[in-house]
């Protein structure tokens, strides 16, 4: 089990640079100066040469990536090109808060949608059934930005109860919390929904009713924790996008997360911070399908069966 | 089974409403103190975060506005872009290239160390030596310090815009004994303004509070709180709800809303921001004269103003110095909207049918407004221009490498020497500037004469004329100015608008 775990990291490393050398690559051949960024609207040529050399940015582009690597491996991501501050210190500052905003819209897409989705298949076609789905097929249609200004101008604006933006108090996670939520809720309970359906018709369903089990222990010690795996899946991807997809939401409830500085240093050039951040997210994101998979061996004795005794 | 799922989701909802508990006051704010009876504490909305608390690394709007709070200059601009003496009470122009600045005494930095020349000569000597934000300064030549509150000032060449450029955020004087190293400096600044740095967050608010011994008196907000909150509309909210005191740049159709609330104040002036219709006379037709000045004709500045701006600016003139600059003068050549006009001119130059061309901006929201409305304009004498658009940084680079044709931008100044020079001097083309690429030794003389000359009159009659010239050429057409707003409550009084944007909040108070 151990060798498994210890494997998937190791493979994390090529996924790591692969995901740093598409990125840098991107960035680096595109057009957009980022030595103008830094200086602004008026500058000599002197000026644009002297910042030129100051940035590094007169190495040659696979020199230039060795080295980012190079530090990067020591933990020293390097400056800002926007700021010339260490990247480190931003990225500390800001993703603290995308985690926090993500993992609570996640637990709460998870308890609201699994539970959602459970009733929706005991009680198929009944009232809260129906209502789970269209409110299931609203979710993944609205586009989440309007969504949050829509709870701003109601819960905010509105009836007072939260603040319209920014991160003071632990209610101002509400509102982006639930606006970020939306998306996964739908797929959660859509997920749980159908797997529960299809577990449900199975066969030793029917025999633990036969043998007089209660209907509560079949529904959640039988059925549910068959039904897990699609849903730990769906689960554990939607984590992933919600890090990365933070931006709208961040940006409506000027929210201090990552998102929206990823978003920015995109359009401003800023490479360092770009290349940090998608680092940081693809490991976020290949640590979680890890801990996904390694839940796996716990809800399937046959997958944990897998896990020891294959060799991959 | 029921009961245990619907007990379970009961919870959930319980939980998360019992949160709402925690933010049922709006006006406490995290700072906590807005119980006090009379509050003290000004909380300020700001579309970007400042990049810096250093106002010589880079020169950006959002890191000015923060520091010209903290930072006070030898001569500074009112609100009318009137000169007033800062920390240099008076100020002697020896001659064309010197001019000698006495210095206030008793005026008293963050730290309580008295300001004299060493600072002073520091200060700018500081800001000479930094690529960001030295460009205005490169003129200067020495800086003495003639005894502790005086300094003489001496330019490379004769040059008579010294103390406009004086008045910018790069100037800002610091305090020499605290610029231990440059991370030192930008972590704890220190400055003679009325307000002192306290705590910064990356990201995240800036504080700032009172300086007591200010020398024009202790400011009546103890403290600023700048919080980042880069929507429009939540700047907005955050008025409406109570959560902000003051915020800048409200959205132009959410000052309209605003209008009927009682509890909120709004402010708009005219900005020292041109917008224009740039042409690049590198590229046949636009070398033609003629063709150039059919395409002012065909432009109606009013329509641009009402469907760009919603009417939130005014209607700019054809030398691009905005009004409140010294150097202006009224048009003595006007290009007004007449269509018929415009297209005589155009066959006239052999284009009886229009021509094709391409039409570039970036991807603001002004300029993609701009640029449909524009095409449109041109559109009705017959020019199709096709819309280019692409991202804000490969615009700048790629426009000022000179691949345009018709192009649109903005450009602010406060002195006639820098805007003018800017747009139609040969050595600003391209990055600079001038991205029209038309110059003429004539003006180009004309404008270093007006820059060098000590005799005010002389210069404005060369400005005068340097602006004729240029509206006869008109190798772009300036349409319109842009308005500055801000947003408030009712009960804070004493603010006012900077058309150079970082504005002042000293001699604000609450009501």
């Amino acid at each position: 089990m151990y060798k498994f775990v210890l494997k998937r990291l190791v493979m994390l490393i090529p996924v790591l640079l692969g995901v740093s050398f598409i990125v840098f690559s991107i960035l680096s051949f595109t057009p957009g100066d980022p030595v103008e960024m830094r200086l602004g609207d008026n500058y000599s040529e002197e000026a644009y040469q002297a910042m030129k050399e100051e940035m590094g940015l007169n190495d040659p582009f696979l020199l230039r990536y060795v080295k980012y690597i190079g530090n990067a491996v020591r933990g020293d991501f390097g400056n800002s090109y926007r700021t010339s501050q260490p990247v480190l210190n931003e990225l500390a500052a800001r993703l603290p808060n995308t985690i926090l905003l993500s993992a609570a819209a996640m637990l709460f897409a998870v308890l609201l949608g699994i539970p959602l989705g459970v009733i929706s298949a005991t009680h198929q076609y009944s009232a809260v059934d129906n209502i789970s789905m269209i409110g299931a097929l609203f979710g993944v249609s609205m586009p989440n930005f309007w969504l949050g200004l829509m709870l701003i101008v109601i819960f905010a604006a509105g009836l007072r109860w939260f603040p319209s933006s920014g991160f003071e108090d632990w209610a101002s996670i509400v509102l982006p919390a639930v606006t970020l939520s939306v998306n996964s809720l739908a797929m959660i309970t859509r997920m749980t929904r159908s797997s529960m359906l299809e577990t449900i018709r199975q066969d030793y369903i029917r025999t633990a009713r036969a043998k007089g089990l209660k209907e509560g222990v079949i529904v959640i010690k039988h059925a549910l924790r068959n039904a897990m795996i699609p849903i730990v899946t769906t689960v554990g991807l939607q984590f992933g996008f919600s890090l990365g997809g933070a931006v709208l939401v961040e940006t409506v409830f000027a929210w201090p997360g990552i998102g929206r500085l990823l978003v920015e240093c995109i359009k401003l050039k800023d490479t360092p911070v770009v290349v940090a951040c998608v680092l940081v997210l693809a490991t976020m994101f290949t640590v979680i399908n890890l801990c996904i998979d390694i839940l796996y061996a716990f809800l399937d004795p046959r997958i944990r069966a897998q896990y020891k005794t294959a060799k991959g | 089974m029921k009961k245990k799922v619907f007990a379970f989701l009961l919870v959930t909802i319980l939980a998360f409403s019992s949160l709402a508990g925690c933010g049922k006051n709006p006006d406490s704010g995290s700072s906590g103190d807005g119980d006090s009876a009379v509050k003290d504490t000004l909380v300020v909305a700001i579309p970007e975060s400042p990049s810096y608390m250093d106002p010589q690394v880079q020169a950006s709007i959002a890191t000015f506005r923060v520091t010209t709070q903290m930072f006070d200059r030898l001569v500074s601009l009112d609100n009318d872009m009137n000169l007033i003496p800062g920390l240099a009470e008076s100020w002697d122009v020896v001659d064309e290239r010197t001019t000698v600045f006495h210095l206030r005494q008793g005026v008293k930095f963050h730290n309580g160390e008295e300001m004299t020349s060493e600072d002073v000569k520091y200060s700018l000597e500081r800001c000479i030596a930094n690529d960001g934000v030295n460009y205005n300064y490169l003129i200067i030549d020495t800086i003495t310090c003639d005894d502790d509150y005086t300094v003489t000032i001496t330019t490379k060449e004769p040059f008579n815009a010294l103390l406009p450029r004086l008045t910018l955020d790069a100037a800002s004087i610091i305090c020499k004994s605290a610029d231990t190293s440059p991370e030192e400096f930008n972590q704890h600044p220190v400055g003679a303004g009325p307000f002192k740095f306290v705590s910064w967050e990356l990201g995240g608010d800036v504080v700032l509070e009172a300086f007591e011994d200010y020398y024009k008196g202790a400011p009546e907000i103890k403290r600023i709180v700048f919080r980042t909150i880069p929507e429009a509309i939540n700047r907005t909210i955050g008025l409406e709800t109570g959560e902000v005191d003051l915020a800048f740049d409200l959205g132009i159709s959410d000052l309209e809303s605003l209008e009927g609330n009682d509890s909120v104040t709004t402010m708009t002036t005219p900005s020292n921001t041109v917008w224009y219709l740039g042409m690049n006379v590198q590229k046949a037709p636009l070398d033609n004269v003629k063709v150039r000045q059919a395409i002012a004709y065909a432009l109606n500045p009013q329509d641009y103003i009402d469907i760009v701006f919603s009417g939130k600016a005014t209607p700019a003139h054809n030398t691009m110095l905005p009004g409140g600059v010294e150097g202006y003068v009224p048009d003595t050549v006007t290009y007004d909207y007449n269509v018929e006009t415009a297209k005589s001119l155009l066959a006239e130059a052999g284009y009886p049918n229009g021509f094709q061309t391409a039409l570039w901006c970036a991807d603001s929201q002004v300029m993609r407004d701009s640029a449909v409305v524009i095409q449109e304009q041109l559109r009705q004498v017959g020019i199709e221009a096709e819309v280019k658009t692409m991202e804000q940084g490969q615009y700048y680079s790629e426009t000022g490498k000179g691949s345009q044709d018709l192009f649109i931008m903005s450009k602010t100044s406060i002195d006639p020497d820098s805007m003018l020079r800017a747009m139609y001097h040969t050595e600003a083309f391209g990055l600079s500037g001038n991205r029209s690429f038309w110059a003429t030794p004539e003006t180009d003389e004309m404008m270093d004469k007006a820059s060098t000359t000590t005799d005010k009159a002389e210069s404005m009659e060369l400005y005068k004329e340097i602006q004729t010239i240029v509206a006869e050429n008109v190798p772009l057409v300036p349409i319109a100015v842009e308005h500055l707003n801000a947003g408030m409550q009712s009960n804070v009084k004493g603010f006012g608008l900077y058309p150079g944007k970082s504005h002042y909040i000293y001699g604000t108070h609450f009501e």
